[in-house]
């Protein structure tokens, strides 16, 4: 196989599905005569990416034209190897992890061990591992240490924590009222406390910042229905703060919802 | 709107924070009474289990400052009036010495009346050791009574009465059975009583002795103080040890540290059990806030409050806290072993409309205002407007919503700046005595903060020297200052430490190097008048380093601390505990300098005696109560003008103290009496 000098040719893109670096870079030799049979091999093969963007060894074929187009293509970035071989691009990455693993917990109202979450590859459970460890950082997921004769720690999606059934059935359909007066049960619960940070409401609700504050404002105060209280502001992190809403020309960090 | 009463010309709704329970007003009844009788049940309990161990502390949590946590200490001290001895502490401030601390602020407490009730009255009202030492006494002997151990032969004395009639009195009765206790009870009915405690297994067999002449010495007494010295773990004179009869090996060790502090923790262990023959304790942990500023501190306080539950029988504990920093900062930093003897916590919770239009006429009350007045004050347009949009408001925040319509300000008033406020701390330690008492945490604090703001002063601990020191300040070229925080002394101790200030100064020739302790009004004089031998040595190289506090200056060092807590607990509107310690640094500048000074000849000379103030006479608060029952409220200096001549602010304010009726509000300018029955 030619050395793998590179430059850039001034040629339009072969195909509008490959990424640009395929077209940016081809292996030295390109220039002078490219074979019709490597030619042929390297777009067959590309072909087949765009049909499947997973190729395992077997898929992508043993043959040594086809293995010398895949090296090219590897070489060049236009594939990927992760625990199979992937268009660039569409590889698995800790985004499609915690995507995948978040499928999974809101399937279930259940108690997952970390290993059913994490993929049975090898190569992929570092990426699962990263996801997890985020999405807990995130408190999408909440987890349980459990401590006995083999300690172990179990995840749930924050979405199932003291929750009804029936509830959990129409969880993408809630209207945001019923979203902050569960999400405002979860912290209390979880807590102890009839006051919760308003910071945690708007996390826990799993709605942005400014539909919760909309709701305690127009919804929440005239009803007399919320509680707010002004917690400690020096002892305040910066989301409690920039959640924080004034009422009485005092900024309040709490709230309590009556039920 | 601006409203005013005839005479009056203080804002009735000026005061808005406790400082301490015991000085709580008059409540909203129905405010957060669920918790109220949750811990008078929890307290019931523990008065039905008197030798039980391990009842979790009863944890008070507020969503925000001002929803009354000190407030509702105090009524629970007043609810359960007459049935436990009450104890309030504020943070410690060492480690190495928790349970010392703790122990000053239980003598301390012990001295308050033992009736908080407004409706009755007595000239000699009993401190609340008083009726500790006469119910444990009583008791013991009642029991020996009835077990046949002792036999009357002549006149009238039954174990029922001797328990309950208030008439019967070790201590200041009268009558001929009181006279026959007295008179018997160290030859003969001592062993008696003492055979009953065995089975406590107390630490120290002088605890009967030391309580009886605690009761039968007249107060100021060298007896008396003797005993409360005792009580404190402080090394007695040989003199006293002999007069109180107790073995040498009873008297209080000064070192080392280790053994004083455990020492100091069996003490509170012994009160707590010895009190199972009169009433439980009630400890109210407060402005734990200060905790999260020291790691170390906030750790101990965790053990120290598992310590309590789990081996002291015979008390109950509650803790006080805000729930934001309890939650994100105290909480997390007690180890994990020690979180579950904290209860499930009980919310406060504010007054909601009817509850604040009650707040309003008790207020009030005192003043008798015209029924028009209170009717325009409590303008219902003006109450829905505070509450619009919530069902209730903290205490607090509604005290100053009816504070600023009093004063009939159209917007909410500005943050006053630190030095008003600071001013108005100071007025109410100027008449509050008690408030003023030695505490060594108060010296602890200002020593390690804020007067040791200046870059130059290294702060570290250093108790290599002496064990009566312990804080060190080194300002390179210029000075070695040891700081030690004891409370008394055996002159020998004095002596010892005369002798290592002598070998410090000799140790950093050119720079100022001496030991400085705090004395307050209420200490004994170093060296005191009648050590005779050693008073002059100790005089000599100590004189320096003593800073005899007079009353403005103990007042002005105590109310920095109590500023600073109320800040860090979240109690002064507009400040944090950092802008309150900042603003101490250059308030408190000159102790700095006055420390840091070379010390002038002027400390060999004899200090001028103190002479102890004559406390006031029955008829003298007969006539200060009549006075301010009649007029309902009038000023310091009008009560002065009325009593006549010879009457002292000191006099009046110290005769206030033992009229639980009369409430003194201070302001900077004014200083009001009120009544409160």
């Amino acid at each position: 196989m030619p050395n793998a000098a590179r430059l850039t040719l001034n040629a339009s893109n072969p195909d509008p599905e490959l990424p640009p670096s395929a077209f940016l870079l081809l292996p030295f030799h390109a220039r002078h005569l490219l074979a019709e049979t490597h030619v042929s091999h390297r777009q067959k093969l590309l072909e087949k990416f765009t049909r499947r963007s997973r190729l395992t060894s077997s898929e992508v074929g043993r043959s040594a034209a086809v293995q010398s187009a895949l090296n090219e293509l590897l070489a060049d970035g236009v594939v990927r190897k992760v625990d199979a071989y992937y268009l660039a691009g569409r590889e698995p990455s800790t985004q499609t992890e915690k995507a995948r693993i978040t499928q999974l917990l809101e399937s279930k109202r259940k108690l997952f061990p970390a290993s059913s979450l994490l993929s049975k590859k090898k190569a992929l459970k570092p990426l699962g591992r990263s996801a997890l460890a985020e999405l807990v950082d995130e408190r999408v997921v909440l987890e349980l240490p459990v401590h006995g004769k083999s300690s172990q720690i179990l995840y749930i999606h924050h979405s199932y924590l003291a929750r009804s059934e029936a509830e959990v059935q129409t969880a993408p359909q809630r209207p945001v009222e019923e979203r902050i007066l569960a999400a405002y049960r979860d912290g209390s619960t979880a807590r102890q406390r009839r006051s919760i940070p308003i910071s945690e409401l708007i996390q826990r609700s799993g709605l942005t910042a400014s539909e919760v504050r909309t709701w305690i404002v127009e919804t929440g105060i005239p009803a007399r229905k919320v509680q707010l209280d002004q917690g400690d502001w020096a002892s305040a992190s910066d989301d409690e703060r920039a959640a924080a809403i004034e009422q009485g020309g005092r900024k309040r960090l709490y709230i309590a919802i009556e039920p | 709107m601006k409203f005013e009463l005839p005479g009056l010309s203080i804002n009735p709704f000026e005061k808005d924070v406790v400082h301490k329970p015991r000085e709580c007003p008059s409540s909203v009844a129905t405010l957060n009474e669920d918790i109220l009788s949750g811990l008078v049940a929890a307290f019931e309990s523990v008065n039905a289990n008197r030798t039980d161990v391990g009842n979790k502390a009863e944890l008070i949590l507020s969503a925000a400052p001002g929803y009354g946590k000190s407030h509702l200490v105090g009524r629970l001290f007043k609810a359960l009036n007459h049935k436990s001895t009450q104890i309030f502490l504020t943070p410690f401030q060492t480690v190495s010495l928790c349970w010392q601390s703790i122990l000053l602020h239980i003598v301390n407490e012990l001295d308050y009346p033992e009736s908080s009730d407004e409706t009755k009255w007595s000239f000699d009202e009993p401190r609340q050791l008083d009726a500790l030492a006469e119910g444990v006494l009583k008791n013991l002997i009642a029991n020996a009574i009835d077990e046949g151990l002792v036999r009357i032969v002549q006149g009238e004395l039954q174990s029922e009465q001797l328990r309950k009639s208030p008439e019967i009195s070790l201590g200041k009765g009268s009558d001929p059975r009181s006279t026959w206790l007295r008179d018997h009870f160290i030859d003969e009915l001592l062993p008696l009583c003492q055979q009953q405690l065995f089975p406590l297994r107390l630490t120290s067999t002088g605890w009967l002795k030391v309580l009886f002449y605690y009761l039968t010495s007249s107060p100021g007494s060298e007896i008396r103080q003797g005993c409360l010295e005792w009580l404190r773990y402080e090394t007695l004179e040989d003199s006293i040890v002999q007069s109180l009869g107790i073995g040498p090996g009873e008297n209080p060790r000064s070192e080392p540290v280790d053994v004083v502090n455990n020492a100091c923790w069996l003490r509170i262990h012994d009160f707590c059990k010895l009190a199972r023959y009169y009433r439980p304790f009630l400890f109210s942990f407060d402005q734990t806030e200060d905790y999260k500023t020291n790691l170390e501190l906030l750790q101990q306080f965790g053990r120290v409050v598992v310590r309590m539950v789990n081996e002291v029988p015979n008390q109950l504990t509650v803790v006080t806290a805000n729930q934001a920093i309890w939650d994100n900062q105290i909480f997390p930093n007690i180890d994990d072993a020690h979180r579950d003897r904290f209860s499930i916590s009980k919310q406060l919770r504010g007054l909601d409309s009817r509850e604040a239009e009650e707040l309003i006429r008790l207020r009030l009350a005192p003043f008798a205002p015209a029924s028009e007045l209170l009717d325009r004050f409590l303008d219902r347009q003006w109450l829905n407007a505070v509450f619009s949009g919530r069902k209730t408001l903290p205490a607090r925040e509604f005290m100053q919503q009816c504070r600023d319509r009093w004063a009939g300000a159209k917007i909410e008033a500005p943050v006053p700046p630190l030095e008003q406020i600071f001013e108005e701390y100071l007025s109410e330690f100027r008449v509050n005595p008690r408030w003023r008492y030695f505490d060594p945490d108060v010296f602890r604090w200002l020593v390690k903060g804020p007067l040791a703001a200046d870059p130059a002063i290294v702060c570290t601990e250093n108790n290599k020297e002496t064990p009566f020191a312990e804080l060190q300040w080194s300002v390179p070229g210029r000075a070695e200052i040891l700081f030690g925080f004891v409370r008394e002394l055996h002159f020998t101790q004095w002596k010892k430490i005369a002798d290592v200030a002598e070998a410090w100064r000799a140790k950093h020739p050119g720079k100022v190097a001496k030991i400085v302790y705090f004395r307050s009004e209420d200490l004994n004089p170093v060296p005191k008048p009648t050590w005779t031998k050693t008073g002059p040595a100790i005089r000599a190289a100590l004189g320096p380093g003593l800073l005899v506090l007079s009353k403005e200056e103990s007042t002005v060092l105590n109310a920095a601390r109590d500023l600073y807590l109320e800040a860090v607990s979240g109690n002064v509107s507009g400040y944090s505990g950092e802008d309150v310690l900042h603003f101490l640094q250059r308030r408190l500048a000159s102790w700095r300098e006055r420390i840091l000074r070379s010390p002038s000849p002027s400390h060999l000379e004899e200090p001028e005696r103190r002479t102890p103030s004559k406390p006031p006479d029955q008829s003298f608060l007969e006539k200060l109560r009549t006075l301010v029952r009649q007029e309902k409220f009038l000023s310091l200096s009008d009560a002065l003008e009325k009593l006549g001549a010879g009457t002292s602010e000191d006099l009046l304010l110290e005769a206030c103290e033992k009229i639980p009726q009369i409430q003194k509000i201070a302001h900077p300018n004014m200083v009001v009496l009120i009544w409160q029955g």
